[in-house]
């Protein structure tokens, strides 16, 4: 190897990586300075960091970062070796695309400098080629306050169970029992299967303000129709104020009456309003507050079981229509917490520790 | 703990038929796989396979379908000359699933049964004192099965996106670092260890499609993670050559024809589902067994790179919009 301690180079390449919040412990670590005992093969410093890679990264976003952490450090790591290098000068894939100030004039006199004076990191302003992901997608994720994984855990809590499944389950202690009092056996007694009937509609604000949370929202109604403890998910929506009209599509071009929308909507069916509550640009409307305080009114006469998500954090709520309207029905923000605490709210039992915002 | 020779995996093939399969353990020798798995690894793949091995970690790769991914774990049981133990997950699949199942039933009737029995052969079978005779291993416990006796397994979790959502968190309990589950029907304590030896850690191979997005971090933390690319046109040839075990078959001139064509064709950016490998080979069969026109004379390669329309897209394209302009344009 280049006399260079890849020991010394894993562990500050470790470090930086926990400052950049990868999820890394302790036996990620271990692992990764086991390969270094001799057992395992590498022959030069690319292999090792193909490796770390692989132990370190779980999706292409950490392993880009790695990739810039690891190249500085190595850089850094070389520059303290006795026989001072002269940095190369990295390639330019097109002199074009460099800004003039970077003529590799001061590089040449770093190399030529004393090793006594520290030199400083140069941070590369060369453009980024795109990574090559022929065929595949790129896979760009977002970072939503709540991630579709994160959504489909909070449906889990909407649980409703009713025994009305196939009668296929063996009842071992009937069974026992059976035997015991007949004191010999004839058949397995069975019971049926417990079924999910969780019911959710979706009151969901499009347009203007919450245009932003589209996606937020499609990925709401997505997770509650595919989560196996729902077996009904509908969606309604409407635009700033639910007033008279709801709209059976996304697009609004489908107007409903809310008695036509919520005609299935029984006492047992959990209601969920979508809507920023003019909490997004901090408007306070008495005018579309009053008009959301009839129709929660009217909402409560088909269900008790009614929450409100916000998807603006509750210090955005201050001063605007949404500090009135959480009075009226429990309002959470719409993150991983939040959610939980709503499908909670909406379950039909009473839930100790709920967190009201 | 170091990785002897043994456990090394190599893009080169040919080690695995090797083994002498009469010394083995009766046990588990039917499990090793006999037949080669045609399988070129991805630049890279077969380190990230050697690393999972020598560190112990659970490899999970994820890459479009048909890029080969389930088929890596029996490529790596056959040349390792180990055994092989596949778990296809379901949406119904629970944890325990993979190791073990019990037969409470069959005890109940052998219980009823035993006291009316009266020849001793039967009493014997009947006998239903022993937990142990209802207990059966699954693909997991197999393979912590084999680990008792000092060998490592190959396990496949296939498809791991599709089970509940909880389902790799539940996983993790076993496969953490003591490697050890109870069976509470029969109280026994299942540890992948030689008695008080090291642990012998399975190697566990996981495909994922992200069907229902993102794997649980806990999850994501203890696997190495490896992204399979679709092969390229040179590897799309070797493929084919490893398939039909003929070195030769690489330089066809049909073959070149054929994987310049499919390249071509799953580069269309409107398609809503690309062709895989398995795609490209049935189509490569068509083309060798029919001519233009289902003719008996198989296409030549300039037949096939001067065709105006793809031949047999019924083989290639398995979504109606991909296929319809193909179909519309041949018919």
């Amino acid at each position: 190897m280049s006399g260079l301690d890849e020991r010394e180079l894993l562990i500050r390449v470790f470090l930086r990586l926990r400052q950049r919040e990868f999820d890394l412990g302790v036996s990620d670590l271990r692992d990764a300075l086991r390969l270094l005992d001799g057992a395992w093969p590498f022959d030069h410093l690319a292999e090792l960091r193909q490796d770390m890679r692989r132990l370190w990264c779980r999706s292409w976003e950490q392993e880009h970062a790695f990739n810039e952490v690891w190249d500085e450090e190595e850089r850094v790591e070389k520059t303290t070796e006795p026989p001072p290098e002269v940095l190369p000068a990295p390639p330019l894939p097109d002199s074009n695309l460099r800004p003039q100030e970077a003529t590799p004039q001061p590089r040449q006199s770093l190399g030529e400098a004393p090793d006594t004076q520290p030199r400083e990191v140069v941070v590369s302003t060369l453009p980024v080629k795109m990574p090559d992901r022929q065929g595949g997608r790129a896979e760009l994720s977002v970072r939503w306050p709540l991630t579709p994984r994160a959504m489909a855990y909070g449906w889990q809590y909407l649980k409703r169970m009713r025994a009305d499944g196939s009668m296929t389950v063996v009842d071992m202690e009937a069974t026992i029992a059976r035997i015991a009092r007949n004191g010999y056996f004839t058949a397995p007694v069975y019971r049926r299967k417990l079924r999910h009937h969780g019911r959710v509609v979706l009151l969901i604000d499009r347009r203007g303000s919450m245009a932003p949370f589209h996606q937020l929202t499609d990925d709401l109604l997505m997770t509650a129709r595919q989560a196996p403890t729902i077996e009904q998910a509908q969606a309604f929506y409407f635009h700033d104020v639910m007033s008279g009209t709801l709209y059976a599509d996304p697009l609004l071009n489908e107007p409903l009456t809310p008695e036509e929308g919520l005609r299935d909507c029984g006492p047992g069916t959990s209601l969920l309003v979508v809507s920023d509550a003019g909490a997004a640009r901090g408007n306070l409307d008495s005018d579309r507050v009053l008009a959301t305080v009839e129709m929660i009114a009217a909402l409560r006469r088909h269900t008790p079981l009614l929450a409100w998500l916000n998807p603006m954090p509750p210090s955005r709520w201050i001063r605007t229509s949404a500090q009135l309207i959480r009075h009226l029905a429990p309002m959470f923000h719409l993150d991983q917490d939040g959610l939980t605490d709503a499908v909670k709210a909406v379950r039909g039992k009473h839930s100790s520790g709920l967190r009201r915002q | 703990m170091s990785t002897p020779k043994k456990y090394w995996f190599s893009a080169d093939r040919g080690s695995g038929a090797k083994i002498d399969r009469e010394s083995l353990p009766a046990a588990w020798r039917e499990d090793i796989p006999e037949t080669p798995e045609p399988y070129i690894p991805a630049p890279g793949l077969a380190r990230a396979v050697n690393l999972a091995i020598h560190l112990g970690r659970p490899l999970l790769l994820e890459g479009e379908a048909g890029c080969g991914k389930t088929r890596l774990a029996r490529a790596v049981a056959y040349e390792l000359g180990l055994p092989f133990y596949p778990w296809y997950i379901n949406s119904g699949s629970h944890a325990r699933d993979g190791l073990y199942s019990f037969d409470a039933l069959l005890r109940l009737h052998h219980v009823h049964m035993y006291e009316r029995l009266s020849k001793t052969s039967d009493r014997q079978l009947h006998d239903p004192s022993d937990p142990k005779k209802y207990r059966r291993w699954e693909a997991l416990g197999k393979a912590f099965d084999v680990a008792r006796q000092g060998e490592r397994a190959v396990v496949l979790i296939d498809e791991i996106d599709k089970a509940d959502t909880d389902f790799p968190n539940d996983l993790l309990t076993v496969l953490d670092d003591d490697f050890k589950f109870t069976v509470p029907e029969t109280n026994e304590v299942i540890s992948a260890r030689r008695e008080d030896g090291p642990v012998v850690k399975p190697i566990v191979i996981i495909t994922s499609n992200r069907e229902k997005g993102d794997l649980p971090e806990p999850f994501l933390r203890r696997c190495l993670y490896f992204y399979v690319e679709f092969p390229d046109e040179a590897a799309l040839r070797r493929i084919v050559a490893e398939h039909a075990g003929e070195a030769k078959k690489e330089d066809d001139p049909l073959v070149k024809a054929a994987a310049d064509r499919f390249i071509k064709a799953r580069e269309d950016m409107k398609l809503r589902r690309k062709p895989g490998t398995s795609e490209f080979l049935d189509w490569l069969k068509a083309l060798e067994t029919f001519g233009p026109e289902f003719s008996p004379q198989p296409f030549t390669a300039e037949e096939l790179l001067t065709a105006n329309t793809l031949p047999f897209p019924e083989a290639m394209f398995k979504v109606r919009d991909d296929w319809r302009p193909h179909a519309d344009a041949t018919t």
